[in-house]
């Protein structure tokens, strides 16, 4: 009866039911709003419709069957993957008609889609091969699960909070000196209330994890509870033959008894100390300090302290890397994690024993108790620090742009603007400072009359080599060259909380990227045209939103008089209005490269066997213009400059009003630009001789080609 | 008055003992760890008689020998030819890629130490470029920029050659920080509630300094606790650090760590542990006139450790621009240039943080003053939110 006065107490009079209800809501928003985890599978994830159809004929044990099909299809890839060259040739060869095109494209991309998918299925493959206790099968649901079997400071802060009042209010008010007098006011009252902190940890524990269970469910809907624990990669190399619900069940039990280990310990320091700071500093230190100390070494685990085992998850997968990338390995056998038990079991049968019985262990003999975790600790195999590398390639980016004034360039990285009228060239970004903790690659550049603006990003290492990758758009006024960051996005990131060495590394998910391949602004309105759309924004401003959800052929968009017209990937011209959101396919001719000058509308048409063609502003057709271009084509003032396909690639020229082709370049030209108000233009064209491709610069005098 | 809250705090024996037990962990930790970071011990050993011999101001006899050996080993190594047997007679540490590995290291350090004041040559011209242009084209805080850029890198040199790989793991060591929080969060949370749990709050208030009198001293007593804890952690840091990794480097410029090379300060590496601590002080007392604003609306003890606790651990683990546990780890304000725009002129980020600090401690002393105030107690205390929320259910 006590022990239901008791339990009263706790979860009645002190609000106890209330806190845990909160708890368990902040424990369920937190789920939902926490980074996702490094176990879960992202590739499984964004395809899973794809993997689970591969699942129907693949999930289990792999079998000769199961390998003959992965076989097969993996032959179906690169057979189609050369199919799609050929046919990409043909058709801007003009050997395939528009029907047949479309079919075939719209054919590749659903294998395409299937790629992704059946990368992870590969790797499944792989791992069935070196281990037959990995299965085929959907295991991001049990991954989740398992990745929650860390220190989880909200139930450890809520088992604190309901369970140091129980036995130091008592002490605080005064009461216990009175209850010591009583006959059932010793043992067992202590045996009452030792009982009732037992009960509602354990209940507390469950539920979290049946919180945590349901949530897993309705996220990823747990399945293939009997498939072998090796099935998650993570613990493909366990030593445990146990299936995944059983594993499910082991890391339960085991951090039940973590947390009973945690319980007593403060029930016992709050016995000793009478006062609920030190038992509840007692619980936490009892946590974060094997953290902060040891969390690279064994002894994290293999002390009998409730931290090891409320990290279960360390004893399934038997042998792991310490941290993220260190390439220090820890491995616990089944024989520590019995030792473990063991001595955990023990710890908690002795401080239970001490708190029930109040047995009074001289100050010396508990120094010297205290003393044994230091001397462990001395000898403890702390790991260096892990190095987060990462690898950034430079890459030798052109671009040229201009405006009345200048013309601006990027060289291999570098950005330049060039007076016209002086042929001064400046470099643009001017930092005097060289560092090795940061890079910084520019992908794209835009010029107006008063500014000039390029997107770069920046990939940094701190002092702690966390890495972070920002990719951000800096307008520079042409009066005076100052900056302005207008536009800025956290692309990667690696999770951590290492601003004080607390946590554990965690690298960002590679999926979150999504850069920017090119970008308009006008006034104040910024177009990025990113892998999958369209996007707008406000400059300085952190939101944006899609405008265009189609993928498009990668620089193949422009802004014309509040209309983007752009090309998606079954090389269709696209006009959306910006205002209104319409969108709609304005030529029936499939179509490569975009230019827009005075109102027409430059294509090469593929449906014309690769003719340079020439279209209204609503995409009627007009005339061709040339028979055979290439995608690298400008209009200025009345002049074409093209690659023609006829004359091996080479730039050409060609007058509006007259079809008479001139040759400009000796060898193939890959990239024209024209610079307004001067009579040049720029262009990368084999160069012979050195047989690389340069850029060149050529000065436009129509006589000299005449 | 003061005087007494502080016998409150440190007289307390389990405060001692966990305190202490900390120090010593700490210790412990910077210790095992220099242990586990070193490589085979003859290794070490050929390591440490390098560098005592190597180390001091630069002498041209030291440079050649250094670099001569590094010379004739790669070339020994890059041409494979060489045994791998060990003990070798002529060789620095027992075998010749041994003796690669070692010299190689002091090499790449001596290079960058010899060469820092050449390789600072290269930013000032450009500083210089930059003034001339922006005066073209009239941009005044950039001419200013580049013009504190010269101010501050001109005239560096690294008088002497050390190994700084001591002093840097010093630098960015938080360990200490984290246990110097915990501790605080055990002195500083139970200030107001203590007398709460035992109702002393209510007699105090009718007392003559049981109001605005005491919550200063309790403020004083705070902060003074603070500062002590934090001093006693660095005090253990260093003297650890210095004991396990031999520094010798303290009074060279703090450029000479590599990672430092563009650091704004042309002081000494003793120089900016003191300055560090500054900032780090400056941090844990926010973080204590937070635990103590904390303490105040706080009902009991337990309420009270499990909101400071918690607030702790939000602050590291999202470590905001705007959090003070960036104050703790303000290294990373000092490894580059880095100027904040503040009316046209550039004021260095460290500079900037100093007034955003004091003013938090201001907002931050008044908030306690308000919480602990006797009309507080009445009106905002957490008891009488929980009232409020259980009439307004009814």
């Amino acid at each position: 009866m006590t022990v239901m006065y008791e339990l009263r107490k706790m979860l009645l009079k002190r609000k106890g039911l209330l806190i845990i209800i909160a708890a368990l809501a902040l424990k369920i928003a937190m789920l939902d709003f926490s980074p996702k985890t490094v176990y879960v599978n992202f590739k499984m994830e964004d395809n899973r419709q794809v993997f689970n159809s591969y699942m129907e004929v693949l999930s289990g044990e792999l079998n000769d069957e199961k390998a003959r099909y992965i076989a097969t299809e993996e032959t179906n890839f690169s057979n189609i993957d050369a199919e799609n060259d050929k046919i990409q040739t043909a058709y801007i060869n003009g050997r395939l008609d528009d029907l047949a095109f479309i079919e075939f494209v719209s054919e590749y991309n659903a294998v395409i889609e299937k790629k992704e998918a059946f990368s992870v299925v590969q790797g499944q493959y792989q791992a069935a091969l070196g281990n037959e206790k990995c299965w085929f099968g959907y295991y991001n649901d049990w991954a989740f699960v398992y990745s929650q079997s860390s220190q989880d400071w909200l139930l450890i802060l809520l088992v604190l909070l309901l369970t140091v009042p129980v036995i130091t209010s008592e002490y605080s008010g005064g009461m216990a000196y009175l209850l010591d007098t009583a006959v059932n006011g010793k043992r067992r009252l202590r045996l009452s209330k030792y009982a009732a902190v037992m009960l509602v940890t354990a209940a507390v524990t469950m539920l979290f994890f049946t919180g945590e269970m349901i949530y897993a469910n309705e996220k990823y809907g747990l399945s293939n509870g009997s498939y072998p624990i090796q099935t998650v990669p993570q613990f493909a190399q366990s030593e445990y033959d146990l299936t995944l619900s059983e594993g499910a069940v082991f890391i339960l039990l085991n951090r039940l008894l973590g947390m009973c280990l945690l319980a007593v310990t403060v029930f016992f320091t709050g016995c000793r100390t009478k006062k609920p700071m030190y038992a509840m500093f007692a619980g936490v230190s009892s946590v974060l300090l094997p953290a902060l100390l040891l969390s690279k070494s064994r002894l994290f685990y293999e002390l009998p302290l409730p931290v090891g085992l409320l990290s279960s998850a360390g004893f399934l997968r038997s042998r792991f890397e310490a941290s993220y990338m260190s390439g220090e390995f820890i491995t616990l056998t089944k024989s520590s994690y019995y030792m473990t038990l063991i001595l955990c079991c023990g710890t908690f049968l002795l401080l239970s024993a001490l708190s029930i019985f109040r047995i009074r262990l001289p100050g010396r003999k508990c120094a010297a108790l205290l003393c044994v975790p230091c001397i462990l600790l001395t000898g403890c195999e702390n790991k260096p620090e892990i190095t987060a590398e990462a690898v950034y390639n430079r890459h030798g980016a052109y671009e040229i742009t201009d405006n009345s004034g200048y013309i601006f360039q990027n060289d291999d990285n570098r950005l330049y603007m060039t007076d016209k009228l002086t042929d001064e060239r400046i470099e643009i970004v001017r930092d005097p400072f060289a560092d090795d903790t940061k890079t910084v690659l520019y992908n794209s550049m835009f010029a107006d009359e008063k500014y000039f603006y390029r997107c770069e990003q920046i990939h940094s290492l701190s002092l702690n080599r966390l890495s972070e990758r920002t990719e951000q758009i800096v307008r520079t006024d042409l009066d005076d060259l100052s900056e302005t960051v207008i536009y800025r996005d956290k692309l990667l990131e690696d999770r951590s909380s290492a601003y004080l060495g607390l946590g554990e590394y965690i690298p960002a998910s590679v999926s979150d990227e999504c850069s920017i391949r090119s970008f308009i602004v006008i006034n104040d309105d910024i177009l990025l045209e990113k892998d999958d759309g369209i996007y707008h924004c406000k400059a300085c401003s952190d939101r944006y939103n899609k405008i265009i959800d189609e993928k498009i052929i990668a620089g193949e968009w422009t802004y014309f008089n509040g209309l983007i017209y752009y090309i998606d990937e079954m090389y269709r011209l696209h006009c959306h209005t910006i205002t209104s959101g319409n969108d709609e396919i304005i030529s029936d001719k499939r179509v490569s490269g975009l230019y827009i000058a005075g109102n027409n509308i430059y294509v090469r048409s593929l449906s014309d066997g690769g003719a340079l063609v020439r279209l209204s502003i609503d995409g009627e057709f007009l005339d061709v213009i040339a028979e055979k271009s290439s995608n690298c084509f400008v209009v200025f003032e009345n002049d074409i400059y093209y690659s023609d396909d006829n004359n091996n690639g080479r730039l050409c020229w060609i007058d509006n009003t007259s079809s008479r082709i001139n040759i400009i370049s000796e060898g193939v030209c890959s990239f024209v630009y024209p610079i307004n108000g001067c009579s040049f233009l720029y262009y990368r064209g084999y160069n012979v001789s050195t047989g690389k491709f340069v850029l060149q610069k050529e000065y436009l005098n129509r006589e000299y080609y005449d | 008055m003061v005087m007494y809250e502080l016998k409150k705090i440190w007289r307390r024996k389990v405060f001692i003992i966990a305190f202490v037990l900390l120090v010593v962990l700490d210790a412990a930790k910077i210790i095992t760890e220099s242990n586990k970071n070193s490589y085979e011990s003859s290794f070490e050993r050929s390591r440490s008689k390098l560098y005592s011999q190597v180390e001091g101001t630069w002498e041209m006899e030291t440079i050649t020998y250094v670099v001569s050996t590094y010379q004739n080993a790669s070339s020994i190594v890059y041409s494979g030819n060489y045994s791998t047997e060990p003990d070798q007679p002529g060789t620095y540490t027992g075998y010749i890629f041994g003796d690669f590995s070692l010299f190689g290291e002091v090499y790449e350090k001596m290079n960058y130490m010899y060469n820092y004041s050449s390789s600072m040559e290269a930013t000032l011209q450009k500083a210089e470029e930059n003034i001339e242009l922006y005066e073209r084209f009239g941009n005044k805080y950039k001419v200013c920029e580049n013009e504190k850029i010269l101010e501050m890198y001109s005239g560096r040199d690294i008088p002497a050659f050390y190994d700084t790989d001591g002093a840097f793991r010093l630098i960015s060591y938080d360990l200490s920080t984290v246990m110097t929080l915990l501790i605080m969060v055990l002195a500083v949370a139970p200030m107001f509630t203590c007398e709460k749990e035992t109702e002393m709050n209510l007699l105090l208030r009718t007392s003559a300094r049981g109001g605005r009198n005491l919550i200063t001293a309790k403020i004083i007593a705070a902060l003074i606790t603070t500062v002590s804890i934090a001093a006693v952690f660095t005090i253990a840091d260093i003297a650890s650090f210095s004991v396990a990794y031999k520094i010798k480097c303290f009074g060279l410029p703090l450029y000479s760590i590599a990672q430092f090379r563009n650091t704004p300060l042309t002081c000494t590496i003793v120089e900016y542990l003191f300055i560090d601590f500054g900032y780090k002080i400056a941090g844990m007392l926010i973080m204590a006139l937070l635990y103590l604003i904390t303490s105040a609306v706080s009902p009991d003890e337990i309420i009270s450790f499990c909101c400071c606790f918690g607030i702790t651990l939000l602050l590291i683990f999202t470590g905001s621009s705007y959090s003070p546990v960036r104050l703790m780890t303000s290294r990373e304000m000092f490894v580059s240039f880095s100027a904040v725009n503040i009316y046209g002129r550039p004021v260095m980020a460290y500079i900037a943080v100093i007034p955003v600090a004091i003013a938090a401690l201001g907002v931050l002393t008044g908030g306690v003053f308000l919480a602990g105030s006797r009309k507080r107690i009445g009106r905002f205390s957490m008891k009488a939110l929980l009232t409020r929320v259980k009439e307004h259910l009814t």
